[in-house]
């Protein structure tokens, strides 16, 4: 019996033992299991100062990047009459020519633009807590926030027409909603209109800016949402005041650039290997005078590896050549009197007899062998100031101010290119829709390239009657992009655009 | 008569012990010098002389151990001398020396007997006292399959345990999964490795000849003790230890020869161009104005450029490819005991060359074990292990894929005799250039101190200390880019670095000698640091280094990064356990495990389990079939175990690092923060049979578990709106029920003759039994998630046929297909219209004539499938309509997981002959060959690389064709889409993975050239695989938990020929 009290004995000390052991270890748990992440910032220290700001509003840009790199030409020009296949059919692109979408390209995707919003998103509600001492840059990184938000819904109801809305960053799982589609109109005046506005509040008019958004680009994509808005008052105003801001400083930021070679020298020396500037809004590495207002900045060194890098020199070199169509207009105008001399300076001939292929960002005469291309840094023009003279020939056209658009077109892009001359005179046209007809011709020739041709096309409900003839579509419905079965399987509120 | 040595020497020590034990203290205080001697044999159960028997008298440090023949001499101080027997892999026997002078004894092999020692985790327990599914593995069931990792070691051999190797690739992994995938989540799948203690995430780096046993805790009752990391099963590995007093040395060496199991069928040039004038057939017919000129123009010069010398060769791609590799391995083991000191020295040297070209895995690993008694009370263990492996690989799937789709008639060199890099596709000659490989450097320290507070009680602590470090180098020259004119190249260091605490009580002790009382108490406390290094550029100035330094002007600014990241655990856990005479036995264990990875309200997971075992057989009414039911126990047993293998830092809304844009590096929010994210936990009871029959001849155990996990971590595929991809959630549950069934016996066993069968059998049926909301979703486009569903169902759209003819398409109004019935001429000849089109006549509906109205499958876009084209399933329930193909006709195809996997293995002895057979099946399950598909797909759109053999030689090229493949050229009607149903295959096969006969010499032989022994064998590996599998190999592992049975060209497999021995001395 002894030994059996023994035995407990032993056991009541040990099981003390071990108690307080229990107890110490797992109070002093807490702070063990709460280890700080090393290589991330936590939330608290996140948006405290001017770097965390400008590196949340530098991942608004690079996501942009990621999520335009395909799509600037996917969406905004592949689909229209300007291209077809070089050589052996790439499944994707070629079903754009063809007007074949489905449900998985990668086109139907908007993953990329809602994470550039998200990113806004986070940026516009953190920004106004964020301790900058000064408050016009603080106001400055604010309109770019809320410019590319604006953008980026303005491309994603261009593509999808209706798109869900989200203007709060979604940082907790229980903040997710599954939204509906909100009305392309409804986007486009109660969500980018306001944006824009706000940003064009709040931007800094020293920022010279074109890698980034500056007041230019602002306004520039105020001119195009008032276009989509049918608001062609709007959009005139909108380019007036671009062109009176200009007529008020010595220096202009951007102008229309009336020599061809100087144009050219614009594609070809400023679009690439434009070196950083260490983001310093108030620098302008592309010197006055430039026609651009907003590119989307590639550089091969910053980018994980080359299938993110920029395919600008790839689609146009061996990815897809001129059209039949637009050969045939190109050609045209090159062999009549006086010679356009946009052949010369945009195009190049391909391998096969009588093609081009498209060759406005390398030197004239000159090549990019195919492998060298990814060395050097590329942008994307997404505006350009001939791009907001002809928005507001367009404009104009609309107002049915014949004599004024016509004479726009005349003494700007048509003179630059040599053609002045043979510009149609305002008694020639019997209709809106003819000179509009014409102002598109205008634009498809002088943009090629650039990622608007199939907006122009859609803007003006040209779809069925430009591309019927070509790839038999039918109905102007199906100039929206299907959404991605993957959003629909995700979100049951998403609804299917009809025919797809 | 084995029996009968067996019954005599049982009841004989029996006898000996009882009168033994309460003398034991007297025996020990006298000793003296004068003695008896004492000699006799040491046999096994079979009648075999053991050689090199140890032994010992008990209490000191007199030893001797047997000669050639079993013979042993000793001389002993006294009559009340105790006499132990030892000989690695049996039961150790002790017998008091009385007034004999000659004493034979038999010993038992230890993997036969009940009492074998089973370690059950903080502990260890005798196979007869357990209530667990516990399945052990020894050494020698290990060599007879001369692994050369730890998957190989187990595959076939467990029930219930699913071993897949990864591929053919020396060196590279395998997915062990133990009763079926009960996780959404990649990390956690596997179970969880203790290694001499040291709890690890895998056992690449262990040398399988270093292993001692494995046991396999496959139900929550006997993991739970290991509770967080514990739901996918543990597996403990114990490593050698010396034993025997006098030092051992042993030596293996093994050779072996290595070529292709199983090549494809590839097209030869000749069949190449009978496959080009079927394609120009079908441009010229059917597909005219569909193939674009390009493509056309491209096709036609190939064809017509007959005398190029580029396009003159004949090439057999997998020949030229795959070659004969070699693989030597060499193990070195030294090991002995002193009273104090027990110690296991291992060097382990392996080499293996792939069967492709610059493949190949250089493995060395150094193992010392050490257990050292400072004072009777105290002990000591350490456990020291240094690993270095260097395996060179292909980016195989790409590599073979680019083999198979090459032109046979295309050149590997240039007329100058210069090897081709890249040319319409990579050149499998040239691509062994590229650097591609990792060198892995692992160090594991542990050292473990016990204290026997009491003869019942000891404390225990230990302390590890695991470092691993993996160094990968990419290199691609300059002549693999078209145009040769950039190279590209990276460096990823990756550090692991992790150490652990613990500290617990074991008690232990009978009351009344029938009361067995059993304890543990114990915290622990573990840390984990990665840290990564990754450099990577490209242009760099030369293609004769690899190294970063060539780089260091080019870097690639975003990927070149270092990262560290840590995570922490806290435990407490506690086992109480009762046996009553070894007839009722209970188990109960609680584990507390904290968590750095969960939300701060949820770091806790409590797991708990309980199990029972009833040894039926000891009971008075079971003594009927006492002569043949010698022993039988029922085992129950209940459980909860946890997964925390997610992110470390999942659960929080935190920024990293993003793009760099314009020379600013952006800052983004890495995820969503989830509130409440907590523990995965499974919940698993377990109820089986234990039967031994014939005095243990014949060994029955048959399991039946039901394992239900809940709040599965899973990246959850968010709505993109929100602008993440995936979130980490809680987010459903999955059941896995299944049966095991293992049966092993001695069918034959006589003297000179044995025959050993063993059979293990497992069905596991597993299903989703809720997803989050309910919603079903698909992952990574092939597989479909939903609630009732399976893992592994595979997603897509399902080929009913080829439409032969345009007006073949024609369907009744409750879509059954009709059958045309064409215009015909005088001669019963079919006619043409103007267009080349056979004349519509009638329709037949299962023959009989057709009058109703006509539906068609039509393209989203309304126009309506032609001859040639796929007929897909048309779901009848579609929304947006009958007949129109498109997404919503998706539907689960088939599955990936097997209905029933199994081993079978045998073992053949004759005299000194020994014949292993190891082989193991599965049967049931698909897989989806993405190969085949990628391979058809790619040749679709361009005309310009090899389809597979079958494609091209049934594919549509005329109206009435009766083919499996549709047109050839891939245009808006997708006839190339994927997930297609005639890529699934039936998954099923038997392999015979060991055949290997043995011959260890006579002991007369080995005297004579002064070793202890030496064993001898050649054998087969992976020797048949019966199959109807189209691809390489039906076997290969998955990477991710969700994503199963999805070929998409691994390495393939080698057949390997070897001899080999092992020499002791």
């Amino acid at each position: 019996m002894n030994y059996q009290y023994k035995i407990c004995k032993t056991n009541l000390v040990v099981f003390k033992v071990v108690a307080v052991v229990l107890i110490l270890t797992i109070s002093s748990c807490n702070k063990f299991l709460e280890p700080e992440p090393i290589s991330e910032v936590t939330a608290e220290n996140m948006w405290q100062n001017q770097r965390d700001v400008k590196a949340g509003v530098g991942e608004i840009y690079s996501s942009f990047r990621d999520a335009l790199r395909l799509n600037f030409f996917d969406w905004g020009e592949l689909r229209s009459d300007n291209y077809v296949l070089t050589t052996e059919a790439a499944s994707d692109r070629g079903r754009l020519i063809s007007n074949q979408l489905t449900t998985d390209m990668g086109c139907t995707n908007w993953a990329g633009l809602y994470k550039v919003i998200n990113n806004a998103n986070f940026a516009i509600k953190n920004i106004p807590n964020a301790n900058l001492p000064n408050t016009i840059e603080k106001n400055d990184f604010l309109a770019q926030a809320y410019a590319m938000r604006a953008l980026c819904y303005f491309y994603a109801v261009r593509v999808w027409g209706a798109v869900p809305v989200y203007l709060e960053p979604i940082d907790n799982l229980d903040k997710g909603q599954f939204k509906e589609r909100t009305a392309k109109e409804e986007v486009l005046r109660d969500v980018i209109m306001p944006d824009l506005k706000k940003a064009e509040e709040l931007i800094d008019p020293a920022n010279v800016e074109r890698k980034r958004i500056s007041r230019f680009g602002i306004l520039a994509i105020q001119a195009d949402v008032s276009m989509w808005m049918e608001d062609y008052e709007a959009a005139d105003r909108t380019i007036d005041k671009v062109r009176s801001i200009l007529g008020a400083t010595s220096q202009p930021f951007t102008r229309f650039e009336p020599s061809m070679e100087v144009l050219k020298n614009t594609f070809v020396t400023d679009l690439n290997n434009k070196t950083g500037d260490l983001g310093d809004r108030l620098r302008d590495e592309y010197g006055a005078g430039n026609e651009l207002l907003f590119v989307i900045h590639f550089d091969l060194k910053e980018l994980n590896n080359v299938a993110q890098y920029s395919i600008i020199h790839n689609l146009f070199l061996s990815g897809v050549i001129l059209s039949p169509k637009l050969t045939n207009i190109f050609t045209a105008a090159a062999n009549t009197s006086p010679r356009d001399n946009r052949f010369d300076n945009y195009l190049q001939a391909s391998i096969a007899p009588g093609t081009f292929k498209v060759n406005k960002y390398v030197r004239n005469g000159g090549t990019i062998s195919f492998n060298a291309f990814p060395e050097c840094e590329v942008a994307y023009p997404v505006y350009r100031y001939t791009d907001l003279v002809l928005m507001q020939a367009e404009a104009k056209a609309h107002l049915d101010q014949f004599a004024d658009a016509l004479n726009l077109v005349a003494t700007t892009v048509r003179r630059r290119a040599g053609i002045e001359a043979s510009t149609r005179t305002q008694a020639s046209f019997t209709s809106r829709d003819e000179l509009v007809d014409y102002i598109l011709d205008e634009r498809q020739k002088e943009l090629l390239g650039e990622g608007k041709r199939w907006f122009d096309l859609v803007r003006n409900k040209r779809v069925v009657k430009v591309m019927g003839p070509i790839n038999g579509i039918s109905n102007e419905s199906q100039a929206l992009f299907p959404i991605s079965y993957i959003h629909i399987n995700q979100n049951p509120n998403i609804k299917q655009n009809p025919g797809y | 008569m084995n029996y009968f040595y067996l019954k005599k020497s049982g009841k004989l020590l029996l006898l000996l012990l009882m009168v033994y034990l309460p003398s034991q203290l007297l025996a020990q205080s006298k000793q003296t010098t004068t003695g008896i001697e004492v000699s006799g044999t040491v046999k096994d159960e079979n009648g075999e002389a053991l050689i090199g028997t140890v032994v010992a008298i008990k209490g000191s440090t007199t030893a001797t151990t047997t000669d050639a023949n079993g013979n042993y001499k000793i001389k002993v101080p006294n009559a009340k001398t105790v006499l132990s027997y030892y000989m690695l892999g049996f039961q150790r026997i002790e017998i008091m020396v009385e007034n004999k002078s000659k004493i034979d004894v038999v010993l038992r092999e230890l993997t036969t007997a009940l009492n074998e020692v089973v370690v059950v985790g903080y502990g260890s327990t005798n196979r007869r006292d357990l209530s667990g599914a516990v399945v052990s593995v020894q050494a020698e069931d290990i060599e007879r399959r001369m692994p050369t990792n730890l998957a190989e070691a187990l595959q076939g051999q467990v029930a219930g345990v699913q071993i897949s190797t990864g591929s053919g690739q020396p060196g590279e992994g395998a997915s062990i999964v133990i009763r079926g995938a009960s996780t959404f989540n990649d990390g956690g799948i596997g179970p969880l490795y203790v290694i001499d203690g040291v709890q690890q995430t895998n056992a690449d780096a262990i040398n399988p000849n270093d292993i001692e046993s494995i046991d396999i805790l496959k139900d929550a009752a006997s993991a739970a003790i290991y509770g967080a990391r514990s739901a996918n099963g543990v597996i403990i590995i114990t490593t050698k230890q010396g034993n025997k007093k006098a030092p051992t040395l042993d030596v293996r060496y093994l050779h072996s020869m290595n070529n292709l199991a199983n090549s494809l069928p590839q097209l030869n040039s000749a069949q190449y161009r009978t496959l080009q004038k079927k394609q120009m057939e079908y441009i010229n017919g059917e597909g005219r104005n569909l193939v674009p000129a390009a493509v056309v123009q491209g096709l036609v010069a190939q064809m017509a450029d007959s005398l190029n010398f580029i396009l003159n060769s004949d090439n057999d791609y997998q020949d030229a490819v795959f070659g004969t590799a070699n693989k030597n391995q060499i193990d070195v083991n030294f090991g002995g005991a002193t009273d104090n000191l027990k110690y296991f020295l291992s060097t382990g040297y392996l080499k293996e060359n792939g069967i492709m070209e610059n493949t190949s895995f250089d493995r060395i690993t150094t193992r010392l074990n050490a257990d050292y008694n400072a004072t009777k009370k105290l002990n000591f263990s350490t456990r020291i292990n240094f690993s270095y492996a260097k395996k060179k690989g292909a980016d195989e799937s790409n590599y073979l894929n680019t083999m198979l789709a090459r032109k046979p008639n295309l050149s590997f060199y240039y007329p100058d005799n210069t090897l081709i890099g890249v040319l319409w596709g990579g050149n499998p000659l040239a691509l062994p250039a590229e650097t591609n490989f990792t060198d892995s450097y692992g160090g594991t320290f542990y050292q473990l101190g016990e204290f026997k507070i009491s003869p019942h009680l000891k404390i225990t602590s230990s302390l590890n200390a695991n470092l691993s470090l993996a160094k990968y180098k990419f290199m691609r020259p300059s002549f693999l880019f078209s145009g040769g004119l950039t190279n590209s190249g990276s460096s990823v260091g990756t550090l692991n670095w992790n150490w652990m605490n613990e500290n617990y009580l074991n008690y232990s002790r009978t009351f009344n000698k029938v009361h067995t009382i059993t304890g543990l108490a114990g915290v622990s406390a573990q840390g984990w640091r990665t840290e990564s290094d990754r450099f990577s550029g490209r242009n760099s100035a030369t293609d004769a280094i690899y190294t970063m330094n060539a780089f260091s002007a080019n870097f690639n600014l975003a990927a070149t990064r270092t990262e560290e990241s840590v995570h922490t655990m806290a435990s407490a856990f506690t086992r109480i356990g009762y046996n009553y005479k070894s007839k009722y036995i209970f188990n109960a264990t609680v584990r507390v495990d904290g968590s750095s990875r969960f939300a701060s309200n949820k770091k806790y997971g409590y797991f708990p389990s309980a199990s029972a075992a009833w040894r039926f057989s000891d009971e008075s009414f079971m003594k009927f079939a006492k002569g043949v039911l010698n022993d039988a126990k029922l085992r129950v047993s209940y459980g909860v175990t946890g997964n925390e293998s997610i992110g470390n830092y999942d659960a929080i809304l935190s920024y990293s690092v993003g793009g760099i844009y314009d020379d600013v590096s952006g800052i983004t929010a890495s995820r969503i923060a989830v509130n409440n994210l907590g523990w995965e936990q499974t919940t698993q009871s377990n109820i089986a049979l234990d039967l031994s029959f014939y005095k243990n001849r014949f060994n029955v155990t048959v399991d039946y578990y039901n394992k239900q996990t809940d709040d599965l971590l899973a990246n959850f595929e968010i709505p993109k709106e929100w602008g993440f991809d995936v979130v980490r959630r809680n987010i459903g549950s999955i059941s896995n029920k299944g049966i095991e069934i293992d049966v092993r016996g001695d069918i034959i066993k006589k003297k000179t003759f044995s025959w050993n069968l063993g059979l293990n059998l497992t069905r596991n049926n597993n299903q989703i039994v809720s997803v989050a909301n309910g919603q079903p979703y698909l992952f990574q486009n092939v597989w479909w998630i939903s609630q009732g569903g399976r893992i592994g169902d595979f997603f897509g759209y399902e080929q009913l046929n080829i439409f032969p003819y345009d007006q073949s398409n024609a369907f009744s109004n409750d879509w059954q297909q009709l059958t045309p019935v064409f215009q015909t001429d005088a001669n019963g000849q079919m006619i043409k219209d103007a267009a080349g089109k056979y004349i519509l006549d009638s329709y037949t509906l299962n023959g009989a004539p057709y009058t109703g109205s006509i539906n068609q499958k039509t393209f989203t876009d309304g126009t309506s499938f032609r001859g040639g084209d796929v007929n897909w399933y048309d779901n009848p329930n579609d929304v947006n309509g009958r007949g129109i193909i498109n997404d919503s006709d998706r539907k689960v195809l088939g599955n990936a997981q097997p209905d029933f996997v199994g081993g079978i293995n045998t073992t053949f002895n004759y005299k000194r002959f020994g014949l292993f057979i190891g082989s193991y099946f599965s049967v049931g399950g698909q897989i989806y060959n993405q190969a085949r598909y990628t391979l058809n797909q790619m040749s679709m759109p361009f005309f310009s690389t090899v389809p597979s053999m079958d494609f091209a030689n049934n594919f549509w090229i005329r109206q009435g064709d009766d083919t499996k493949y549709p047109r050839p050229y891939a245009d808006q009607y997708q006839n190339d889409r994927n997930v297609n149903s005639i890529y699934l295959e039936d998954a099923s096969f038997l392999k015979i993975r060991n055949i290997r006969l043995s011959y260890s010499l006579p002991p007369k032989v080995t005297t004579k050239l002064k070793i202890k022994s030496l064993g001898m064998y050649g054998y087969v590996n992976n020797a048949f695989t019966f199959t109807n599998y189209s691809g390489y190999d039906p076997e290969f592992s998955n990477f991710s938990a969700l994503a199963l049975g999805m070929d998409t060209n691994r390495y393939p497999r080698k057949r390997e020929f070897g001899l080999g021995f092992n020499l002791n001395f």
